[in-house]
């Protein structure tokens, strides 16, 4: 894993968390942290057949930020936050990242089940195994949600992503070869109940509609349909990240048990299915186990 | 626990004759003789229907002739949140009590109600705030942070000053009761049906002691889980 990350992908995150340090003292202090298990079993998002290459791992994610409130039911909040993955086989895959959000919350009236609005910014730098995945990660996000009972809670919103990978290669005749720099739309929703004190379920859909990445051997029909390609390591030799315009659904489900009023064990299954141009679609399964602790 | 509330008695009015005079002073005097009038006292058990004992239950006692006029309570009542929750839980007081809402997390809640026996709203705030929160009207106040939206707690707000709240074996006494008839009745934030379905006199004219016993049907405990969840909104 490169070790050293360039100063100009750092710098976004570095005001953040500095920003959130000076400020700390006139907001509500919070942090968070989760670490955990996880497998893919389409790590390099390639069509079925021999391509396709599960892995698990290990992660890590700290937060810390402030929320200040700037009205009667809106609050201001600032947090950085340090992801690290660790993958069992593809090394490349291997990340760090470090980022910040920011958030505007609203809440609509007074109580549990008064509706709610958030605008969530996001933006991290990301470090790889493989360098040509570096880059920097940027999500806008609206989420309305509204509690409808102390078991029910809905949510659902729109986010735009985007990825701008910091070591462009050169473009070859009629080729580019920035793959990783991808930009996408989706809508999400999600629905949980919480059927104990302890216990707590969810079901999540979502649909992203934009760029994606498919890595596999060198395939001329894949090859006609892409914007982009470059090659990529972190697969082995000869293989080649494509980048294709596609359609992603997902479907996610998970259950959570608190271990105390901080703290849960929580399992989760997510299952996404790409349709790209030119019917190059791949399958995913995703699988995670995390302990998460906030306060 | 009980209620450190003093009730002044009604007196109706009377013709005060020579004879009368005379014999109040020989009764007086014969009373004094025999030390202070004997205070009575109830002993509440109060279980759910597997038996296990139930805390923060509030136990009222009413008398039958209806409620003595008492002093406007002074004490100072506390109902503070640490850790981001409300402590008590449960807290019984005497109508036309003072309530103070001290927050002693480093973070600010904002506290509401919309019940209808004391709807109001403290702004987000830190530390305590100046004035407390007057409760006037008995029954059941519900409280919340807008905040934390797991924070709900409940005081109860007595007509009588006879009261208490059980402890966590499930009992409570009410003491220094003036011996005469009462109905005793017990709520409970989780209690199934109405309040007044759990009533049973007490008499403490005879006998100053009197134990009382309930088996309750009580709600699931259903409460906004404050655990985090994976991908779940954060509060902030």
């Amino acid at each position: 894993m490169q070790r050293r990350l360039e100063a100009s992908i750092w710098m976004p995150a570095a005001v953040v968390i500095l920003g959130a340090a000076c400020r700390a003292d006139a907001g509500d202090l919070f942090y968070g942290v989760e670490t955990g298990l996880f497998y893919d079993n389409n790590v390099s998002r390639a069509q079925p057949g021999a391509d396709v290459v599960g892995d698990s791992g290990l992660s890590a994610d700290a937060t810390l930020g402030a929320a200040y409130p700037i009205g009667e039911h809106d609050t201001l909040s600032l947090s950085a936050n340090l992801r690290a993955a660790k993958f069992q086989r593809f090394h490349g895959l291997d990340v760090a990242a470090l980022g910040g959000t920011l958030s505007y919350r609203t809440k609509f009236g007074l109580g549990p089940y008064a509706p709610r609005a958030a605008v969530n910014g996001f933006l991290a730098a990301e470090s790889y195994g493989n360098s040509v995945r570096n880059g920097r990660r940027s999500r806008l996000s609206l989420e309305l949600g509204r509690r409808f009972s102390a078991q029910w809670d809905v949510s659902g919103g729109f986010a735009a992503d985007r990825f701008d990978a910091s070591k462009v290669q050169p473009a070859l005749p009629q080729f580019s070869r920035d793959a990783f720099s991808i930009q996408g739309r989706s809508l999400f929703a999600r629905a949980e109940y919480a059927w104990s004190e302890r216990w707590l379920g969810y079901l999540g859909v979502s649909a992203r509609r934009g760029d994606v990445v498919s890595s596999s051997r060198l395939d001329p029909e894949i090859l006609e349909y892409s914007s982009a390609v470059v090659a990529d390591p972190a697969f082995g030799p000869g293989y080649f990240a494509y980048k294709l315009a596609g359609r992603t659904s997902g479907a996610s489900f998970g259950a959570s048990l608190a271990q105390s009023p901080h703290a849960s064990l929580n399992i989760g299954l997510t299952r996404e299915i790409t349709s790209s141009q030119g019917g190059i679609d791949y399958k995913s399964t995703q699988f995670n186990a995390l302990f998460i602790y906030t306060y | 626990m009980h209620s450190s509330y003093t009730p002044i008695e009604l007196r109706g009015k009377a013709r005060h004759t020579a004879a009368l005079l005379a014999f109040g002073l020989v009764a007086a005097g014969v009373a004094a003789a025999a030390g202070p009038a004997a205070a009575a006292e109830i002993t509440a058990m109060v279980k759910d229907r597997e038996g296990h004992p139930i805390a923060d239950a509030v136990v009222v006692a009413v008398p039958v002739e209806g409620v003595p006029r008492f002093a406007p309570p002074t004490a100072r009542e506390i109902m503070d949140q640490n850790d981001q929750e409300f402590v008590p839980r449960v807290k019984p007081v005497l109508v036309g009590s003072s309530v103070y809402f001290p927050n002693k997390d480093n973070i600010r809640h904002q506290v509401y109600s919309f019940s209808s026996a004391k709807s109001f709203e403290l702004p987000l705030y830190a530390g305590t705030p100046a004035k407390p929160i007057v409760f006037d009207k008995p029954g059941v106040v519900v409280l919340g942070c807008n905040i934390h939206d797991w924070m709900i707690a409940y005081i109860y707000v007595s007509e009588s000053p006879y009261f208490a709240k059980t402890g966590p074996d499930g009992s409570a006494q009410l003491k220094d009761l003036p011996p005469r008839q009462y109905t005793v009745r017990v709520w409970h934030p989780r209690l199934q049906g109405p309040e007044d379905a759990t009533r049973q006199p007490a008499s403490l004219n005879a006998s100053l002691r009197a134990e009382l016993a309930w088996d309750l049907a009580l709600k699931p405990d259903v409460r906004v889980r404050r655990a985090p969840a994976a991908g779940s909104h954060r509060h902030y």
